[in-house]
């Protein structure tokens, strides 16, 4: 079964587009169909966050959302526009900013070299320090290091800069507590939190269900590829064991 | 609406029925809680500068140039590129051979025709070859490089941390 967010929308919301929407997408690897018909819309300046166990379609979700995997069926919209094809170069240029699982960082560049990476959008190294440093101090203390020689916690923390200085309209975030302590990832949480009341459009996807809640505005439980239940973080807290055991 | 609110008289409101979300079966002075207070959304005020990065979102996504799919006649020509560009060479070294394995004039005549006409066909296929494979790669490397062109020229501040002095150095450059 899937549902649409428009389920957990207030009556008499806007009817604006959402800013990201995925209807009917199956996608597979090879033979093998790893989403089946998902359908999920993210309201614009909203967090919503994907839950599910390991193996339940979400990064693929994530990469079919980016470009970098072509689904087998369905469609992506963008701002009420069809993007389905689009390249993820093109994407990116515009404002869909992904923070992949594992960082996705530089190891042999260093912080400073691996922000100035977001200047392809146009904003200058000064800019881009200036926006990101205020928020991650621990990163203007080591700037000049090796991003590979740092813990993944800040290497988490480096990711999440680079991505802010793009100026992101969307913010696709996969498994942002991955490996790292409780203490940190409740300072990224924070972080994103402050992303998010800045506007900014985060769909997030996470195991750890609890933290992601506490960020998010909407959120989803997907299992077995397909999106079982959206709602809000109440609804959806309510209902977790029975989302990810049955029942 | 304060709890304490008295009307012209100096007497308390009359109750006028139950208040929203009361059930009727409540009776009339017993205390209630009242609707529910207003729980704002957590990220209910969206910003004017996010409002104005929505709307450019949007007329990027409507300005997006969507390309067709990759289709299988993009894969036959960079792989036909790859041929003429072996080819070339070939014609190259054949030409240089046959020139040498003669000594008739109008054979070596025709070597340094073919020879020549090598040159045209390895070009032809580099064309082929970096339109069909190399052009994406090729485009966003141009597109950082005019972006970091653009880019306003760094303070005196920012000199010591050009990227030349703070690459660490790999094996490789040993």
């Amino acid at each position: 079964m899937t549902l649409n967010v428009a389920d957990a929308q207030p009556a008499g919301a806007p009817s604006a587009p959402p800013l990201l929407e995925l209807r009917g997408i199956s996608a597979a690897y090879e033979q093998v169909e790893v989403l089946h018909k998902v359908d999920l819309a993210v309201p614009t300046g909203k967090v919503m966050a994907v839950l599910g166990p390991n193996g339940a379609g979400k990064t693929t979700m994530l990469k079919v959302i980016t470009g970098l995997h072509q689904p087998t069926a369905g469609d992506i919209y963008l701002a009420g526009r069809c993007v389905t094809g689009a390249a993820p170069v093109d994407l990116a240029r515009i404002g869909l900013c992904s923070i992949p699982e594992g960082r996705g960082v530089f190891p042999n560049l260093t912080v400073s070299e691996n922000l100035w990476m977001a200047t392809y959008r146009g904003v200058s190294r000064k800019e881009i320090e200036e926006k990101v440093f205020p928020i991650f101090p621990r990163l203007e203390q080591r700037r000049n290091q090796a991003a590979g020689t740092m813990s993944g916690g800040e290497q988490q923390m480096l990711a999440v800069a680079r991505a802010i200085a793009t100026n992101p309209a969307i913010i696709l975030l996969d498994e942002l507590s991955m490996g790292l302590a409780p203490l940190v990832v409740d300072q990224l949480y924070d972080v994103v939190g402050k992303i998010a009341e800045t506007g900014v459009t985060v769909l997030l996807v996470e195991q750890f269900a609890r933290t992601a809640l506490a960020v998010a505005d909407l959120a989803a439980v997907m299992s077995g590829g397909r999106i079982l239940q959206v709602g809000t973080p109440d609804e959806i807290a309510g209902d977790l064991h029975s989302a990810y055991l049955g029942g | 609406m304060s709890m304490n609110s008295v009307n012209a008289d100096g007497q308390p409101p009359a109750p006028a029925g139950p208040p929203p979300g009361v059930p009727p079966t409540v009776p009339q002075g017993v205390p209630t809680a009242g609707p529910p207070a207003y729980a704002p959304p957590r990220h209910a005020a969206v910003p004017a500068a996010t409002q104005d990065r929505t709307r450019q979102f949007t007329a990027d996504v409507g300005a997006l140039k969507l390309r067709a799919p990759k289709t299988m006649l993009d894969t036959q020509l960079m792989w036909l590129g790859v041929g003429l560009m072996v080819l070339g060479i070939g014609m190259g070294f054949g030409a240089y051979f046959m020139s040498h394995g003669t000594t008739l004039i109008l054979t070596q005549n025709d070597a340094i025709t073919l020879g020549i006409s090598a040159i045209p066909v390895s070009l032809l296929g580099f064309a082929l070859f970096l339109r069909f494979s190399l052009s994406t790669f090729m485009r966003f490397w141009l597109a950082r490089l005019i972006a970091a062109q653009q880019s306003p020229r760094q303070g005196p501040a920012d000199a010591g941390t050009d990227a030349t002095t703070v690459l660490p150095t790999t094996p490789a450059q040993h």
